[in-house]
């Protein structure tokens, strides 16, 4: 498909997201530009601690303290930028347009109110629906996420249900209000094999059915080889690579990505030792000079350590931000 | 629901039978094992009175008895319904200790509320403005509060309040030999008594409660729940008060019910102050004199206050926290 046909949903534009720590600035997100589709999933990856969580985080303004939005812009549909709304512009823009499915299910649902209280609670203050009504939009959430009898369980509190319900309880609380964008925060980490399988089905029958889009934040290749439509690499809080997920598995293109999927073990094969990526994560308060992941890299040449590079276009809607790509070193 | 707890409540009664027995037994051995009893204690120094005098009312009271003798002859009685009549006033047990506990029961719930109502506000404004004003001035008040011996602060208030201004009384429950022209005027003749001691007790269990609120609302807030309720478009206020309040305050809800034990004996220094008619003061001036009866009595009746605070915590938790069940 041609990038210019699909409507844009999110237009991300030099967002830069800092913590303010006493080691010094944290700089998770700096100068990330990036834009997510309507109907698309793509798939923000990297190791812990590059950002991604932070990034996701900002799409609806919920970076918490010490950690602050400081410059750039996300367009929400083209005009208006959610960085500009007031609060209470913001908390209607919260749940309705984008929500967040978080990490751990045992903990991100309120344990001493009902599942179905949990729901109404964002049905009634996004939708003219109250009491009955609301309710019974709740029950419709819950069956969508195929809850074994909705009306009883929208009863129940989480501790009443299993791990893998209540991610599918957390997923029907994201979706109960029709947003265009869930945001997925390595939405199966948590859970067991096949639970995680499981929700990862669910997560794409519902993006089928329903044509909202995902940004699913994992450093789970697996998971997105599964899921994702496009796939975007971070790393020290920058987009290295960004570009569709069959050409980003046929052939990775920044010397990062390649170290990432070489990192997997391949089916089939008996390997005795994982290719490992050299070095540590590049600190987020001193980010080495020019390009960030150029302590790691093989094939780090001498503007590598002096000027950081740009994301840039390698057609078939793939960029990456290497000089190696710039320079014609590589193709 | 109602059926659980009705079954819970008989339940846990039964349970604190064999707590409440063990009570008594220690109690009953330990204040025999101190030195002295009653008889030497009035008598002993007087040269008057002959050895053969008190060995008399040694033998006469059963004090000469094995312990364990002495223990079932106490027990039978008080199975009888009888707590027992006092060495030293023989008053009946039962009667001092009626009197006594509702002054007690007043001091400890008026502080106990006055906290309650200062903590919560205090406790969820410094946890949520953290490193802010109110919650540095509200620091300093709390350390304070927990580091001041509850004696001298209320010594102190005396002198400010009662001394020097002149607003409210010294000590007392009521002004004696007071007659009242209407049962209002007897009220507020009281609470002008109550101030002082609930303020000193209050303060103190304010301090401490703040602290308590504090710290578990600042652990609430970093729960993922709480960020999925703003994730939810909430107003910040009603993530504050509804979803991390609720869940802030369940240990806040032991601590209270926990403190009752503690407050009612925290209260003794407080009444011995403040002369407070409660049951504080009847426990130390019983020890004193090696009033069996009377130590025994107020014991068990603080024993049984302190289960029944617990039982009514746990009620009252399970209410709270949909976790626990009465099973």
């Amino acid at each position: 498909m041609d990038e210019e046909e699909k409507e844009v949903l999110f237009d991300i534009r030099n967002l830069k997201v800092y913590y303010y720590t006493l080691d010094g600035v944290v700089k998770a997100v700096d100068d990330v530009s990036l834009k997510i589709y309507k109907g698309e999933t793509l798939s923000l990856v990297g190791e812990s601690g590059c950002g991604k969580s932070t990034l996701s985080l900002s799409l609806c303004r919920l970076v918490q303290r010490p950690g602050k939005i400081v410059g750039g812009e996300i367009l929400y549909k083209g005009s208006e930028d959610i960085l500009k709304y007031d609060e209470k512009q913001i908390q209607q823009f919260r749940g309705s347009k984008v929500a967040i499915v978080f990490q751990d299910p045992t903990s991100s649902l309120n344990p001493v109110f009902r599942i179905g209280d949990q729901i109404v609670e964002a049905i009634t203050i996004h939708q003219a629906l109250k009491g009955k009504e609301a309710w019974k939009k709740s029950y419709e959430a819950l069956s969508l996420v195929k809850i074994p009898s909705p009306e009883d369980m929208a009863h129940s509190y989480p501790h009443q249900y299993s791990a893998g319900m209540r991610q599918r309880a957390m997923i029907a609380l994201a979706l109960s209000c029709n947003p265009d964008l869930v945001i997925a925060d390595e939405p199966t980490s948590n859970l067991d094999v096949t639970i995680q399988a499981q929700i990862l089905l669910l997560l794409k029958e519902l993006k089928e059915k329903l044509g909202t889009s995902i940004l699913l934040v994992t450093h789970d290749l697996g998971v997105t080889a599964q899921l994702a439509d496009r796939v975007a690499v971070m790393y020290a809080g920058k987009i290295v690579e960004i570009g569709p997920v069959e050409d980003f598995y046929k052939k990775p293109l920044h010397p990062y990505s390649k170290a990432l999927l070489g990192a997997i073990p391949p089916p089939h094969k008996d390997v005795d030792m994982l290719q490992e990526i050299k070095g540590e994560v590049s600190s987020l308060v001193n980010p080495p000079e020019g390009c960030r992941f150029h302590p790691r890299c093989e094939h780090a040449m001498d503007i590598c350590t002096k000027k950081d590079p740009e994301l840039i276009d390698v057609g078939n809607g793939r960029k990456v931000a290497c000089f190696l790509y710039k320079e014609g070193v590589m193709k | 629901m109602i059926m659980a707890l009705k079954d819970y409540v008989v339940r846990r009664t039964f349970i604190a039978l064999p707590t409440l027995f063990a009570i008594s037994v220690i109690v009953f051995t330990i204040i025999h094992a101190a030195p002295g009893d009653p008889f030497q204690f009035f008598l002993g120094f007087n040269p008057r009175v002959s050895m053969e005098t008190i060995e008399f009312l040694r033998e006469k009271y059963h004090l000469n008895d094995p312990i364990w003798v002495q223990y079932i002859s106490w027990l039978k009685m008080l199975l009888s319904g009888n707590m027992g009549y006092s060495f030293i006033t023989h008053r009946a047990v039962s009667d001092a200790i009626m009197i006594r506990v509702p002054n007690t029961v007043k001091l400890v719930l008026t502080a106990e509320l006055i906290a309650i109502l200062l903590a919560i506000p205090l406790g969820t404004i410094s946890a949520v403005k953290e490193g802010g004003i109110v919650d540095n001035i509200s620091r300093v008040i709390s350390l304070l509060g927990v580091s001041m011996p509850s004696f001298w602060l209320g010594i102190l208030l005396i002198l400010l309040f009662a001394v020097r201004l002149n607003l409210l009384p010294t000590c007392g429950s009521h002004t004696t030999g007071m007659v009242y022209s209407s049962t209002w005027e007897s009220i507020k003749d009281q609470i002008y008594h109550l101030i002082l001691p609930a303020m000193t007790l209050g303060y103190l269990r304010t301090a401490y409660l703040t602290r308590l609120l504090r710290s578990s609302l600042l652990d609430v807030l970093s729960k993922d729940y709480i960020m999925t309720a703003r994730m939810k478009g909430l107003k910040e206020r009603v993530v504050i008060y509804k979803h991390a309040l609720r869940n802030a305050l369940l240990p806040f809800v032991t601590a209270i019910g926990l403190a009752f034990g503690f407050l009612l004996s925290g209260a003794v220094l407080i009444e011995t102050v403040f002369a407070w008619p409660g049951m504080g003061r009847l426990i130390v001036d019983a020890t004193f004199t090696r009033d069996y009866p009377v130590i025994m009595g107020t014991t068990m009746m603080t024993a049984v206050m302190v289960v029944l605070a617990n039982l009514i915590t746990d009620i009252v938790y399970a209410f709270l926290d949909p976790r626990i069940t009465y099973d």
